[in-house]
Formats: structure tokens, sequence, C-alpha cells
């Protein structure tokens, strides 16, 4: 496989061909359309032809029906042979799949209602988005903290259940695509750099909430593999850039409002005066509230309790309301400028 | 009538008029409620599931508008997802399992063995009441708060989410037993009650392929009876079976479930195949070739149908050999379905072959069963099945299976025995043009979301990507037509009902022991205990006049005639 082919538009039945997988299942695929297309067109002029030929004509009687065991057992035993020839490339083509080479980049992948969160080795984070080396495999070791969701990504040709209570793994190699060249100055490291993009879906339904917005049920369960050049993501691992928002380094609060959504608390969290009742508080006019809780204690929101929210979410519980809210993951900063955000609703 | 073709009766037919039919042996609410007439059961299961399609096919229409455009286009993802969920699970549980056993099953299944009724005429009207009560609880929980889980009832999700999964699950429980207890009857029917003659070998294709699904409801049930009971009490009693914060194992579920859900794809599929059969056999009059082929392919599928269950759950986290092992398995049913094909194809050849709209609807079987199969071998080919499992492929596939297999099939053995069951012709004109859009509207609709599917689009979305528009505008578009040519069709046979003419005991000429009785038959089916001489499709042993002998073009003018007469 040096000389590999790789198709990097789609198809009429497939999409890109952007991982070094996907050559070798379209393959198995294709045997199996064109065979497929055999049958059908025999069975179906066969069908055609008798009913024209042998049509119902006064006076013509059908013929009696005879038996034909040869006929029969060519016709049961012959598609044995097609047969055993897919399952043997389906499976070999499989076992490729289910062995990540020794050195592939371990990135954990957290799955939770609606949304993923990647680490990397190095303790970085990204929500959404993973950055991804081209040319080199990637080992994805993934579980649920909720229900079940399953990991797709169509250019790829790879697929795999998260499962709460349970680590499941995938690798794949994003290839090297010579009909694109990334934009900018390529003899520079380029940390914000994108080489190009793959969709990624959630394929095990896993529910919606309330309301519909960014990350609010499987339907957009979405995340995107950003394909960066071997030092591109050299640069990023070691030296992430700042948040942007828009064209400008995020100030605190506006990180904080693009946490809040990129970590999925606007599935469940409104924000506006008024806003229909979701599955957790609203959050408008937060600071300063007095808050009745599940024990028949009051507080008053403050920082602390904020925090404490964040980190614990099933500990203090506002009355009302059930323990449902999960717990996602905050870097210090990030949680500082989640409650700079907080303090302006 | 001097038909007698396949059975004789020891005497002549000087009575033949002495009985009233099995419609107006009795009158009153009562005598249809308390009836122990497998017809009459037959009828009543008839109006049942028929109202079931009507339901799901009213959310299939609402998912599929709701899926004309991107974002929200009629309803909020909530109400889109128990849409679907409702879809799915009334299409299953309450149209598709008792379809053609329950329905159609109850009235043919004792009149092809020349038997007065089924082995335990009790235990089928209880079956059927079991059956309306299962039904309540599933619409029990439409109006509480629908489901919102997918038919499949997946945990975690299923033990988690706030809707009514408890009444749901106990309504398929229940509905499990009605089941259960239809497959245990028929069973002893077919050993018990075969008319003196009728050995083995001469059985109708369709009871063979009853029979065989009747072991697989009576083995299978009892497993889904088990798990929905199981996820009942991890729901209620918070046990930690499946849900994995309490050390349950979620995987385990999907093992349960389909142990029974995937026998249960055959238990929707053969009696398709049955129906199909009898459509071949009597509209190119033979018998059907390698009859004992297809006959043993039914039982070799009922039984391979219980080894296959992990081939849905191939990225589900199970192991590498545990996967392997299945999907070898799973290529093993490829055969017997092939046979099968081939064999009917096969039927044609010399035959007299007549396109009346049962026929139509039995050779729209054969290509649309064909493109469900072979479109199955990717899904069985493990490394193609990681890209297509769950996505949009995997939909069109088995609607391919389900809809153009299964649903054609029925439909077809209702056009062919709905002048047995009612007495009544139809307008053969309207049943064609019914035909053209269902099965015009049938492929838009689902051949697009294979071409949706192997792009990547995933299953139980409420919204998508822009760049999958145009593929399920097309595929919306399709399920408009179908939806009318389904009212066309039921406006006909509403017609049919208010105004059809008189039916002949035997307008296709068919051979098969059922039409041996007028139509509607009497009350007890025979006169005399019919006596058996030869095989069902024994056309070369009927004399010319035994038979029908019209043509197509001049039928279809008579029937719509005698329609409009009676109309005029
Ligand atoms: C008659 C026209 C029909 C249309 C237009 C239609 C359309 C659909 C659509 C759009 C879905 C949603 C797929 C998804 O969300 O992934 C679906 C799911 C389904 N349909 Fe149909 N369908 C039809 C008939 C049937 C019939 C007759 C059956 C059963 C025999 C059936 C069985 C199912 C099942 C089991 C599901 C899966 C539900 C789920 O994902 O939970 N459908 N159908
Ligand atoms: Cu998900």
């Amino acid at each position: 496989m040096d000389e590999q082919e790789y198709i990097t538009h789609p198809t009429t039945q497939l999409p890109p061909q952007l991982s070094t997988f996907a050559p070798e299942v379209d393959w198995v695929y294709d045997f199996i359309f064109w065979i497929s297309v055999v049958f059908f067109v025999g069975i179906v002029a066969a069908t055609l032809y008798f009913m024209w030929a042998y049509r119902r004509r006064p006076g013509v009687k059908s013929e009696p029906t005879g038996h034909h065991n040869a006929l029969e057992l060519f016709w049961t035993f012959a598609p044995l042979i097609l047969l055993v020839l897919m399952f043997h490339w389906g499976f070999q083509a499989y076992m490729v799949q289910a062995n990540a080479p020794d050195d592939a980049y371990n990135v954990r992948v957290r799955a939770r209602q609606w949304a993923w969160e990647f680490e990397h080795p190095n303790g970085i984070t990204e929500d959404n988005e993973l950055h991804v080396p081209a040319g080199q495999p990637v080992r994805l070791i993934m579980s649920s903290s909720d229900v079940l969701h399953s990991f797709y990504v169509p250019d790829y040709r790879i697929k795999r259940d998260a499962v709460p209570g349970m680590f499941t793994s995938l690798w794949f190699e994003a290839i090297e695509r010579t009909d694109v060249t990334p934009e900018g100055d390529l003899s520079q490291p380029d940390a914000r750099r994108v080489w190009y993009r793959n969709q990624v879906f959630c394929t095990e339904y896993c529910g919606a909430g309330g309301s519909w917005g960014d990350n609010a049920g499987h339907a957009t369960m979405y995340a995107q593999i950003l394909v960066q050049r071997p030092e591109d993501f050299q640069e990023f691992i070691t030296n992430p850039p700042p948040p942007m928002c828009g064209d400008h380094p995020c100030t605190p609060p506006e990180w904080g409002e693009q946490l809040f959504s990129q970590k999925g608390c606007t599935a469940c969290h409104a924000r506006e005066e008024g806003a229909p009742q979701l599955a957790g508080p609203n959050l408008h006019g937060l600071f300063g509230r007095q808050e009745r809780l599940q024990d028949g204690t009051t507080v008053t929101i403050d920082d602390a309790y904020v925090r404490h929210s964040i980190l614990e979410p099933r500990a203090q519980v506002v009355e009302g309301f059930n323990p449902v809210m999960p717990n996602i993951r905050f870097s210090e900063q990030q949680l500082d400028a989640l409650v700079t955000y907080l303090q302006t609703l | 009538m001097t038909a007698q073709a396949g059975a004789t009766h020891p005497t002549s037919h000087d009575h033949a008029h002495d009985d009233a039919d099995y419609l107006r042996a009795t009158r009153g609410f009562r005598s249809w409620a308390m009836t122990l007439d497998h017809k009459r059961i037959g009828i009543m299961y008839l109006v049942a599931v028929l109202t079931a399609f009507l339901a799901g096919g009213i959310f299939a229409l609402i998912v599929r508008t709701e899926l004309l455009w991107p974002g929200r286009t009629i309803v909020d993802p909530d109400t889109y997802n128990k849409a679907f969920t409702l879809h799915g699970a009334i299409m299953v549980f309450l149209f598709i399992i008792p379809s053609i056993p329950a329905a159609l099953g109850n009235f043919f299944l004792p009149l092809m063995l020349g038997a007065k009724d089924v082995a335990f005429p009790r235990l089928n009207l209880a079956s059927f009441y079991i059956y309306v009560f299962g039904a309540i609880f599933a619409l029990f929980s439409i109006v509480t708060s629908a489901v919102d889980t997918g038919w499949t009832f997946y945990t975690p999700y299923s033990t988690q989410t706030g809707t009514a999964v408890i009444a749901m699950t106990l309504g398929a429980f229940i509905l499990g037993f009605s089941s259960i207890l239809t497959g245990v009857n028929f069973i002893a029917t077919v050993h018990k009650l075969r008319a003196p003659g009728l050995h083995w070998k001469r059985l109708p294709l369709f009871v063979w392929s009853i029979y065989a699904t009747s072991v697989i409801q009576v083995l299978a049930t009892p497993v889904l009876a088990i798990t929905l009971l199981l996820l009942i009490m991890e729901r209620a009693l918070t046990l930690g079976i499946f849900d994995p914060r309490l050390g349950g194992d979620p995987v385990l579920f999907q093992h349960f479930f389909w142990f029974y859900s995937h026998p249960a794809v055959y238990i929707m599929i053969l009696p398709g195949m049955a129906v199909v059969s009898e459509l071949i056999a009597t509209f190119s009059r033979r018998k059907i070739f390698g009859y004992m082929f297809v006959a043993m392919s039914s039982v070799a599928l009922a039984l391979l149908a219980f080894l296959v269950w992990a081939h849905h759950m191939f990225v589900a986290g199970m192991s590498e050999y545990a996967v392997m092992v299945f999907s070898g398995l799973t290529f093993l049913v490829a055969i017997p379905s092939a046979v099968k094909v081939f064999n009917w194809v096969a039927t044609l050849y010399k035959g007299s072959v007549s396109f009346e709209s049962p026929m139509l609807y039995g050779l729209a079987f054969i290509v649309l069963f064909t493109v469900g199969g072979l479109t199955g071998l990717p899904l069985a080919t493990i490394v193609t099945d990681v890209h297509l499992h769950d996505t949009y492929y995997v939909v069109a596939h088995f609607h391919y299976v389900m809809v153009g297999g299964t649903v054609f099939g029925f439909i077809g053995g209702l056009h062919y025995w709905w002048p047995k069951m009612t007495g009544k012709l139809y307008n053969e004109r309207l049943a064609q043009i019914a035909f053209a859009l269902v099965f015009t509207g049938f492929n838009v609709t689902f051949f697009t979301q294979f071409l949706l599917g192997s792009h990547g689009m995933p299953r139980r979305y409420y919204d998508y990507l822009d760049q999958y528009q145009p593929l399920h505008g097309f595929s919306s578009f399709g399920s408009y037509i179908l939806g009318v040519g389904f009212v066309i069709m039921l406006w006909m046979f509403v017609q049919s009902l208010m105004r059809g003419a008189k039916s002949p005991p035997n307008p296709w000429g068919s051979a098969a022991f059922e039409w041996q009785t007028s139509s509607p038959p009497i009350a007890h089916n025979f006169h005399e205990t019919p006596i058996v001489t030869r095989g069902p499709y024994d056309y070369h042993l009927a004399t010319e006049e035994e038979l029908y002998t019209g043509f197509p073009e001049d039928r279809v003018e008579r029937v719509t005639a005698k329609t409009e007469k009676e109309e005029g």
C-alpha cells in the first residue's frame, strides 16, 4: 500500500477518503456493490423476460414444474464462494482498524449529552474540536459520562460507541492531502493553521434537551477534527494559541460566554429573563439571588456557590430541579472566565 | 361450481347453499366480540392492524415533513424524537409482527388445511384481546408523555429519560403474549388438523412459512418479555442490571434485545415470503419451482435467525472475535433467502403468467426484497458495516425488507384474498393505479436514503447539515406519493365493501385449497371434511374448466364494468 491512491472528492456513493483506511473499505464496498449489481440485473432481467415470454395466452397451459436438484444445489452453493470472499476481506480490513500501532498519539475522548470533550496527553483539553497531525496514527480512548454515544467520522470510515462504564478505543491516520494547500507561510509553524476539517457525528441516539440551541441534542452533537501539518500540530500542542473571539483574543467574559455554549450549558440553562423553563434554573440575574435548596436551606448565590455548583453539580441542588447536571471539566482559567461571564448575566 | 382442484368432497354438492356464510351466520355485536370463528377473529385482527398502520403512517409523515428542511420545520426536537419512536414501535409491535400471521394467517391457515377452525379457538380469541389490551397500554403511553427512546429502548437512555417508557414496554410485553399464543395455536393446528391426505409434502408454502414463523414466535418472544421486564424493574426499582452508575452493563441489554429482535425480523419477513409463494403460484399457474427447497429454506431461516443477533452490535464494543463469528454466521442467512428468490423467478418460466393487482405486488416483492437482501451484504461485512451502521443506509435497507418485502406481501395478499374474505370484487383499475403510486413513492423515498446513508447521514436526527438537504427533500417528496397511493387503495377497498360486485368462489382460477369453498366461506369452512388427493399447486392435474379461464385485459374490463354497473 505504498502507492496509495486517495479519492479526495466525494463519489456518488461514498464521501472522500481522508484516512488511510478509507481506500480499503471502499474497495470492499465496491466489490460487494458490483456483485450485487450483477445479481440484481440478472434477477430482474430474468423476471421481466419470463413475464413477457410466458404471459397468459388463450389455450396455452402452464407446463408442470419438474425438479432440478443439480440446479438447486448449484445456486445454493455457488453464491457461497462470493460470500466467503466478502466475509474474508471485510474481516481482514477490520483487523487493521482494531489494532492501533504502538506509536499512536493517544487522545482521551469523553462523550456526554451533548458534547465531545478531548484531552491530549499533555493535559490540554478541547471541546467539540480535535487538532490532530496529518500522516500520524491517532488513538482515541473513549468513555461516556451518561448514555451511549457513537463517534463517527464518515470521511475516515470509522465508528465506535462510547459506552458509560467502560473504555472503547479507535484509531485513524488522517492523510496528507495533495489536493489542498494549507494557507499562510509554510516555512513557519503556525498553531492556528488548519489543513482541512472533518465532521464528527454522534450516531448512537442519545436524546434531546428541552430547547434547541448549539449542542442541545443527538442531532447536533457535532465535533470537528482539525487536521494540521505535523509541524503546525507540534506548535499547537506546545504553545496553544489563546482562545479567539472573532478576530481578537477573547476577553474573560467573552471566553466565558464561548465556553458556556461549547461545554453544552445552553442545553439546560436559559439566560434571558422570562425564557421558558429548561432542565436547569434560568441564570438571568444569578448573582445575589436567594435560592431554596432541596435540603430546605436557603443560600444567597455568590462566587463560592457558583464554583461549587459547577465542580460538584449534584451537591447543592435548587429546589424543584432534578440532580441531572453533569460533571464538566474546566481548567482554573476557564472556570475564572466562566464565573466572570455569569456575573454579567 | 365445479372447481374441485386439489380437494374432493366425499359427497356431492346438493346442500351447497344450506349454510349462511361466516359474515351472516350470526348477527350483532356480541356475535363478533365473542366469536370463536377463526375467520372473524382474522377480520378483527385485520381491522386492528390496519388502524395501527394508519397511525404509524401518520407519524412517518410527521418525521418526513420535519426533515424537508434543516432546522425546525414543523415540530420541536422532543416531539420529533417521540414521533420516530412511536412510528417505529407501532409499525413493529402493532402492525408488522401481527399483520400477516394474525390477520391473514388466522383466516386462511385452517382453510388451507381443510380444517374447521384452529386447534384452540378460545385461545385464539384470547390472544386477540391480549393484543388489544397491549395496544391500549401503548396508546396510554402516547397520551401521557409518549416515549423518546427509539423502538429499541436502549439502556441507559431508556432508564433515564422522563418519558413513559414503562407504559410502552409493558404494552410490548403484553403484545408478546399475544404473539406467543398465536404461534402455539398455529403449531398445534398444523400438526393436528390437516385434512386426510394432506401430508407435509402437500402443504401450501404459506403454511410452511407461517409454521416456521410460529416456531420463532414461541421460542424468541419470551426473551423479549424477560428483557422488557428487566428494563421495567430497572426503572422502577433501580436494580443496577443495565445502568453503569449502579454497576450494570448497558451492552447486556443490547444482547438481550437483539436475541429477540433479530429473530423478530424473520417473524416479519417469513410471512411476507409465505404470501408471495402463493401469489406467484396462482398467477403463473404453476407449482413453485423447487417446492421442497423453498419450504426447507423457511425452516433454515427460522433456525439461523437465532445465531446472528450481534450483527447489530459490531461497533458497540464487542471483542474482535465475537464480531468475526457473528459476521460469518450472518452471511449464512443470505443463502436460504437467495434460494427463495431464484425459485420464485424460476417458477415464472414456462408458466401462464397474468398481471392482476395481487401479482403486481408479488413481482414487486421479488424486486424490492432482492434490493433489501443485497444491501444487507455490506452490513454483514464488518468493515463496511462500521461505516454504514446507524446511518440512513440502514433505514433504507430495513424499509426495503420490511415495507418492500413484508408490507408489499401483506397488501398483495390482501388484494388476492379480499374476494374470499368479503365476497366482493374491487375495482382493478384503481388497484393498479394505487400500486403504481405505492411502488414509485416507495422507491423514491427509500432508495434516496441509501445515498444519504453512504454519504454519512446518521439516523434519528432532527436536524442535519445543509449538504444533505436535496436528498432529504427528495425522500420526503416520495413519502407523499406513497401516502397518496395508500389513500387511494383505502378508498378502493371501502368502495368495494359498499358497492363491489359479488365475487365468484374462485375469481383467479387458483388451484389452491382455500378457493375450494364458497366466497365468503360458510361458518364451518367446508360442508364435509375434504379429502386431499394432490398438492395445492398441481395445475397440470386440474382440468381446464376447473380453473378460471380469463385474460388479464378482459378481466380488468369485466371487473370494472361490474363495479360501475353497481355504482350507476
Ligand atoms: C410507509 C411509509 C414509511 C415512511 C415514509 C417511513 C419513514 C421512516 C423514517 C423517516 C424513519 C426515521 C429514521 C430515523 O430516524 O433514523 C423511520 C424509522 C423506522 N421505520 Fe419507517 N417509514 C414508513 C413505513 C414503515 C413501515 C411499514 C415499517 C414497519 C414495517 C417501518 C418501520 C420503521 C422502523 C422500525 C423505524 C426505526 C425507528 C427508530 O429509528 O426508532 N416504517 N421510518
Ligand atoms: Cu450522542
